[in-house]
């Protein structure tokens, strides 16, 4: 029973991870009608850029010292990670997305994995291709409850990732621009007629999903210690597995199909092998694509009579 | 400051490769009640489109109380002060009425004035005041027509452009939504209004263009042309010797 619980610890930490980018990827998906392949790579300079504002702070001399990274520090990593990111979304969008926004939907598809192996390689060439340890933002204290053994890290992840998504459930539903972006994702041109700036809305989609994926690569940095540049293509994969599982378009069916997905890694690394924790995501996603293709969460697009 | 609300010239408008509207050029004064009638196809629909950005034109000038729009995207238009109601509604279905409602009063979001036209919308349409936390998706065709027409009135609007707002409703609900368009414009609301059913429109209207095939082929007074015998044979369905 307590190995169940810890596994289901890991999981639901590993889960709110994959949840905070599935979010990127489903917002995107439910106002643009676009797979953007490329938030995996948004997720990895997010990691990345919390990595070189934690260095830029100091955090070697605090190692060094045997001293904590100051709590203050370390949200101002995040913080800024989280806008590094915004900054690339936005970008991306409008030079990547935007000229094509009007074309068949192949061809912003395409475009995506365009911008995907370009950010790979260009992190390749920027951050370089070793794989780098991350530094301790947050060190780490295991305890025990029960003879479950939890690490405040695990806890943080949870927490922290819980925090954002509260933060985006009030954005979404209490705000005009939250508004905007649901009338957006409805009917476009209705939206428009509102008097809402459909780029300008399209823009904050991209920026609250790439601060959103960014907060995740930290999480994962803090979690996994190792990042490399390549870190994006299979978590920003199995997010969007998430993402397709709760219901892609749906910010709830984002969060709920992140925590599934973490879970069911977790649990099949703990109970059947680890060499399947990777495949699992992918036997889902071949499962929820033969029996309810719209996801948990999603609702069938009815065609407008 | 110009008299009029709206002012086409020349306007050519293409619509999936097709010349929808071929130069046409029509005026709406200040406060008046113009109505924009026509067969299936005229260029009615892709008129109100392009007056409001949805649609660029080819070519032509479009003026709002003066003001050229060429090039200016739909929201800044809106911002001017002018609403669509589109053809088919387009509420946001999955949002409640109050949602709907709401969203109409994005530029104009201060609060007092929110709650005043709220609180008149539900006067002018108490059905939907019954229905504020429903879905919008889940009202009948006449309420949705009503939360389209509330939602642009949430705006607080200088010229309403009404696109067929009788299609595929009861006799009872129709009479129902045209006497509150008669009630809007009596507020000072300029009203340019697109429909296939011609004898309402010549009933409410008080002057009118009639369009074939992307041309005004007539136009005059609303009820001048209620006596003209070609709409009588063309659109009234009356027999010219009678």
């Amino acid at each position: 029973m307590t190995e169940f619980i810890q596994q289901v610890i890991n999981g639901l930490s590993l889960g709110s991870i994959y949840a905070l980018i599935a979010l990127g990827y489903t917002m995107v998906y439910g106002i643009l009608r676009l797979i953007n392949f490329a938030h995996g790579e948004v997720f990895m300079v997010g990691a990345y850029a919390g990595y070189y504002a934690a260095s830029a702070f100091g955090i070697d001399a605090y190692e060094r010292g045997g001293r904590a990274f100051p709590l203050v520090l370390a949200v101002a990593v995040l913080l800024l990670a989280m806008a590094a990111a915004a900054a690339l979304g936005t970008t991306i969008e409008l030079l990547a997305y935007r000229p094509v926004r009007k074309a068949p939907r192949l061809t912003p598809l395409i475009t995506a994995i365009g911008v995907s192996l370009f950010l790979q390689n260009a992190g390749m060439l920027v951050f370089g291709p070793n794989p780098r340890r991350y530094p301790p933002i947050l060190k780490e204290v295991p305890f025990e409850i029960g003879g479950v053994i939890v690490t405040n890290i695990k806890v943080t992840i949870f927490v922290v990732a819980l925090a954002l998504m509260t933060a985006l459930r009030f954005f979404v539903l209490g705000t005009w621009t939250g508004r905007a972006m649901r009338a957006v994702s409805i009917h476009p041109d209705a939206a428009r007629l509102m008097g809402i700036d459909v780029d300008r809305t399209i823009r904050a989609c991209f920026a609250i999903g790439s601060a959103l994926a960014a907060a995740g690569g930290i999480l994962f940095g803090l979690d996994q210690i190792m990042i490399n540049p390549l870190m994006g293509v299979l978590t920003g994969l199995k997010a969007f597995v998430a993402a397709v599982l709760g219901g892609i378009g749906s910010i709830p069916g984002a969060v709920l199909g992140g925590v599934l997905i973490g879970l069911a890694e977790q649990l099949t690394a703990g109970y059947l092998s680890p060499d399947y924790r990777d495949a699992i995501t992918f036997v889902i996603l071949i499962l929820v694509l033969m029996l309810k293709p719209e996801g948990l969460l999603g609702v069938v697009k009815q065609e407008k009579v | 400051m110009s008299d009029l609300a709206l002012e086409i010239r020349d306007l050519r408008v293409a619509y999936g490769g097709i010349v929808a509207v071929k130069g046409i050029s029509l005026d709406v004064g200040r406060g008046e009640i113009v109505t924009l009638i026509g067969a299936n196809g005229a260029g009615k629909t892709s008129t109100l489109k392009s007056i409001v950005g949805l649609v660029p034109p080819i070519s032509g000038t479009i003026r709002l109380f003066g003001r050229d729009l060429r090039g200016v995207p739909t929201h800044r238009i809106v911002a001017d002060g002018v609403a669509l109601v589109p053809e088919g509604r387009a509420v946001f279905s999955s949002m409640s009425v109050r949602e709907n409602l709401e969203l109409g009063s994005f530029l104009k979001r201060e609060k007092a004035g929110r709650e005043a036209r709220l609180e008149r919308c539900v006067r002018l349409f108490p059905r939907l005041g019954e229905r504020l936390a429903q879905e919008a998706g889940t009202l009948s065709g006449g309420e949705q027509q009503m939360l389209a027409i509330a939602r642009a009135l949430m705006g607080d609007p200088k010229l309403i452009l009404l696109d067929e707002p009788s299609l595929g409703l009861a006799p009872k609900l129709v009479a129902q939504i045209f006497e509150s368009i008669l009630e809007i414009a009596k507020s000072g609301i300029t009203i340019l209004l697109v429909e296939q059913n011609t004898r309402l429109a010549l009933e409410t209207a008080e002057r009118a263009y009639v369009l074939v095939t992307g041309e005004v082929a007539l136009q005059g007074s609303a009820a001048e042309l209620r006596e003209d015998p070609r709409i009588r044979a063309a659109y009234l369905g009356e027999d010219p010797a009678a």
